[in-house]
């Protein structure tokens, strides 16, 4: 099998993920919850996998590290801590659903918004369109680093800079930017939540996602419920991580995240310059293959590649490269307004994702099957 | 050597006698045994009775009485809120001490 489809979900883990996992099933009780053994374990574990977190993405407060359940989780969190009180949002014309729908959901709110469309691998533009979008009214910005179709890289330090010159609040969508592009929230003015899956390139399992609290205002609970603390009083406790951590944690998953997380603690800039170096080999391969239209840029382009043939439906394409052992999706991939701004609506594109247990072979393979399916196609 | 969970004794003497800082949340125990272990001040986390939390589930660290001071100024240094310090006597009670 050659797996090309870790924008969705990394298949191949570090060895010592589900090592990690399978510890904490056997060993670990509920943190916080109890004083014996088996429940300070996981303490520590969820503890030192929010320290390591708190580390590799320059929070200085570990506390401000919140485990959810996955960045659309996260995002729910940052947008609704933001907006629930109404107002105007700005997001860039490559936002994921897992923005898009929050803010319709809170149109009954009255929040309004704005996607700021601007063309494909063109980060002045994206600046530009967004900046033309801001209103007196506006309460936050929304930017999707990497576009989780198009693997393009939106302008986020300028971004950043223009909202902190604006006073505006930041939410940075990182599902595909996180372990392998530099995010540094500590060099941020404006950030106020950094939101990521741990299931991508953080190599965590599925169910693992991380909210960065940049700030701790204005915060807004979905569910409220047992936190180990203050639990005589019936309202929920309004400090981080408690306020927004309700229920039991799920340990294994953490404890699984945690090793992801060293890993890309040690191998970040490997991975970001293999990711890189595959990815122009595949860009170029696909550009030699007849009748395929690719979406690729020399820079601002990572771990991402999109393409579609002018004769076949990219999710019929992405079947039969199954259908061969190739696992890459095809479709909308859950982020119609990216596909509006790179103009390839309403069949969407079929996408090859990397990760740092992609090889050159892989690509080759894949290019070859590839090439033979367009051929009999 | 014995431990109980106030005091260490050794052929009959009194070696360390313990103290308990308490936390308003989990993530704050673990912080700040972390930061105290780095340090050099060994703190174990535990829970502890809900009266020493005015009846909420009680978070905090064990730790030798000799080194609170130590390890106030290092909390403090770090932000970690304390909600609370109290000597654990020989009888088991907690006595409250102001900070």
């Amino acid at each position: 099998m050659i797996y090309l489809d870790s924008a969705a979900t990394t298949l191949q883990k570090p060895p010592a993920v589900s090592r990690a996992m399978a510890r904490a099933v056997c060993t670990c009780a509920n943190p916080g919850r109890s004083g014996h053994r088996p429940a300070l374990r996981a303490a520590e574990i969820v503890y030192d996998c929010r320290e390591t977190a708190a580390v590799f993405f320059g929070i200085e407060r570990p506390e401000r590290v919140v485990f959810t359940q996955n960045a659309t989780h996260s995002l729910n969190l940052a947008v609704k801590s933001l907006l629930h009180g109404g107002g105007h949002a700005v997001i860039s014309g490559y936002e994921h659903n897992s923005v898009v729908r929050p803010l319709e959901a809170l149109a009954e709110r009255g929040v309004t918004y704005t996607a700021a469309v601007s063309p494909l691998f063109d980060p002045a533009a994206a600046y530009r369109a967004i900046e033309a979008a801001l209103r007196p009214e506006t309460r936050c910005v929304i930017l999707n680093h990497v576009s989780n179709v198009f693997g393009f890289v939106l302008p986020l330090e300028q971004i950043d800079r223009l909202c902190a010159e604006k006073g505006l609040p930041l939410v940075v969508d990182a599902s595909q930017s996180a372990g392998v592009l530099t995010l540094d929230a500590s060099a941020f003015r404006a950030a106020a939540f950094l939101c990521m899956p741990g299931h991508k390139a953080l190599y965590g399992p599925q169910g693992t996602g991380i909210l960065l609290c940049c700030q701790d205002k204005n915060l807004y609970s979905l569910i409220e419920g047992g936190t180990g603390s203050l639990s005589l009083e019936t309202r929920q406790p309004d400090f981080l991580p408690d306020m927004l951590e309700s229920g039991t944690l799920n340990v294994p998953g953490i404890a699984g995240l945690r090793e992801g997380l060293r890993f890309v603690s040690r191998e970040r800039e490997a991975i970001r310059q293999r990711e890189a170096r595959l990815l122009r080999r595949a860009a170029e391969g696909l550009s030699q293959l007849p009748g395929l239209e690719v979406f690729s840029a020399e820079r601002c382009q990572s771990g991402v590649l999109s393409f579609r043939s002018r004769r076949c439906d990219p999710a019929d394409l992405c079947q039969m490269l199954a259908g061969r052992g190739v696992c890459l999706r095809g479709g909308l991939h859950c982020a119609p307004l990216a596909h509006r701004s790179g103009g390839t609506l309403p069949e969407g594109t079929a996408r090859l994702s990397l990760s740092a247990f992609t090889t050159p072979a892989d690509v080759e393979q894949f290019l070859q099957i590839l090439k033979e399916l367009l051929k009999s196609a | 050597m014995e431990t109980s969970f106030c005091i260490t004794w050794s052929e009959g003497k009194c070696l360390f006698v313990y103290c308990v800082i308490l936390f308003r949340s989990l993530t704050d125990v673990q912080r700040a045994a972390a930061l105290l272990r780095r340090s050099g001040l060994a703190a174990e986390p535990l829970r502890l009775p809900t009266a020493l939390a005015r009846g909420s589930c009680a978070q905090g660290i064990r730790l030798r009485e000799n080194y609170l001071a130590a390890a106030m100024e290092r909390l403090e240094k770090s932000a970690v809120r304390v909600t609370g310090v109290y000597d654990v006597l020989p009888d088991g009670r907690y006595r409250e001490v102001l900070w």
